[in-house]
């Protein structure tokens, strides 16, 4: 026990492990080489009733609130690496099925059904000046990632609830990210288009930067009488889009957003669909294989939603557009695609 | 395989094993539902499939039980593959 620490956050660690059945807390976790991470509890208060005769009728606050129950509470934030992207898309809900290819792997990630949404289990070590302590969220699940790509970096952030907080108990292994980054200017988009049926425009002009959002929001307030603790952390929905920002405003892409065509002349209100496929690799190759670490999402079905009032005429400035492209969910809406050195998940 | 002829070769494979770490081979999820949904993404590979995730399932319960495994079991059940996790 100590009273107080001065060790910082750089010897702290944010691992994650997924479980084969819902309580039974994961032994094998992936490590992640994060930039923020928290584990830690939300509590459940129910708010004082106002009953009379009261002990005090000036003091709002005469007696204790109640502590009614909790949730585990996590975030982590990270640079986009091969490795622990894997779990954290199982922790949204996505399944994975992976191939060998003999000198690297593929991991192909499709969204699974609320009955095989997997369970999970967060472990944080926390830095203390008399040695570090880990604790875990057991049955934790992720109510939303997001991977914001600009030119500098990919950063991926996730947030997870979860049903128990705890000290990490026994011997858990852990299985190290690797350091190779998925870089923003390495890869491709292999489509990228645009417009109403039948007049579909293949997007070429450079495009500054997309967020990558999936949002998998859980029904936290599910409790029921004689149940001192949650029980289940029900998934409500699940949902990816993506925000694609500082596209040049040619006039392909003026007429493809607001006529609908690619030399469309009058504004059309038919839904502007398209498909969206881009992937991001390593800047070395998989050790031992010819090809790089590679993260690729494919979206066949997109609505998209441009953003009025984004481009804009300023000073000097280039005329950048924004725009959203939500993901429709017929058929498969969305496979991701992992290259890496793990030959199973 | 449909996923009721999984859960029967698992527990015909595995049901011993599975009682011993106290669970009972239901295709819940707090039992085998992971472990068989898993298998059934290997076409043509569900049986090795369900063994490696059972073994983990043993694996990861026995851990958290707190009791010694029994290492014939151990090896039976392909808990020695987990290297990659």
């Amino acid at each position: 026990m100590s009273a107080t620490s001065e060790a910082n956050s750089l010897e702290a660690f944010f691992a994650i492990g997924v479980q084969s059945a819902k309580g039974t807390a994961a032994t094998a976790f992936y490590k992640t080489l994060a930039t923020v991470s928290s584990l830690d509890v939300q509590f459940d208060i129910r708010d004082n009733r106002l009953e009379h005769p009261a002990a005090s009728s000036v003091w709002l606050r005469a007696g204790y609130q109640t502590m009614t129950g909790y949730l585990a509470n996590a975030t982590v934030t990270f640079a986009l690496r091969p490795k622990f992207i894997v779990p954290i898309l199982q922790a949204v809900g996505y399944q994975v099925n992976s191939v060998n290819n003999t000198t690297y792997y593929t991991h192909t990630l499709t969204q699974g059904t609320n009955a095989a949404h997997k369970w999970m289990t967060l472990a944080w070590s926390v830095p203390d000046s008399d040695g570090a302590f880990v604790v875990r969220g057991v049955d934790c699940r992720a109510e939303s990632l997001s991977i914001d790509v600009t030119t500098e970096e990919i950063l991926c952030t996730a947030t997870f609830k979860g049903l128990t907080v705890e000290p990490m108990a026994g011997s858990p292994t852990y299985t190290a990210e690797a350091t190779d980054e998925l870089l923003p200017w390495i890869g491709a988009r292999t489509t990228l288009s645009c417009g109403i049926s039948g007049s579909t425009y293949a997007v070429v002009e450079r495009i500054r930067g997309v967020t990558i959002n999936m949002d998998n929001p859980l029904r936290v307030d599910d409790k029921a009488l004689w149940e001192p603790a949650r029980t289940t952390l029900q998934r409500e929905s699940h949902d990816v889009n993506y925000n694609f920002t500082g596209m040049n405003m040619s006039d392909s892409v003026y007429e493809a957003f607001f006529y609908g065509s690619d030399g469309g002349t009058t504004v059309s209100t038919a839904v502007r669909t398209g498909d969206v496929n881009l992937e991001w690799h390593s800047a070395d190759d998989i050790t031992g294989a010819v090809v790089p670490f590679r993260f690729e999402i494919d979206t066949p079905t997109v609505q998209w939603i441009p953003e009025s009032g984004s481009g804009q005429a300023s000073g000097s400035d280039l005329i950048l557009a924004s725009a959203a492209a939500n993901v429709i969910g017929t058929g498969t809406p969305v496979t991701i695609n992992i290259d890496n050195d793990v030959a199973s998940y | 395989m449909t996923r009721d002829d999984l859960l029967d070769y698992i527990k015909t494979t595995h049901g011993d094993a599975l009682a011993q770490v106290g669970l009972t081979p239901v295709d819940t999820p707090e039992s085998l539902s992971y472990s068989i949904s898993d298998a059934l993404l290997r076409a043509g590979d569900e049986k090795a499939e369900a063994d490696r995730r059972v073994g983990i399932l043993i694996r990861d319960r026995t851990a958290m039980l707190d009791i010694e495994p029994e290492p014939e079991n151990i090896q039976s059940e392909g808990i020695t593959d987990v290297s990659n996790l």
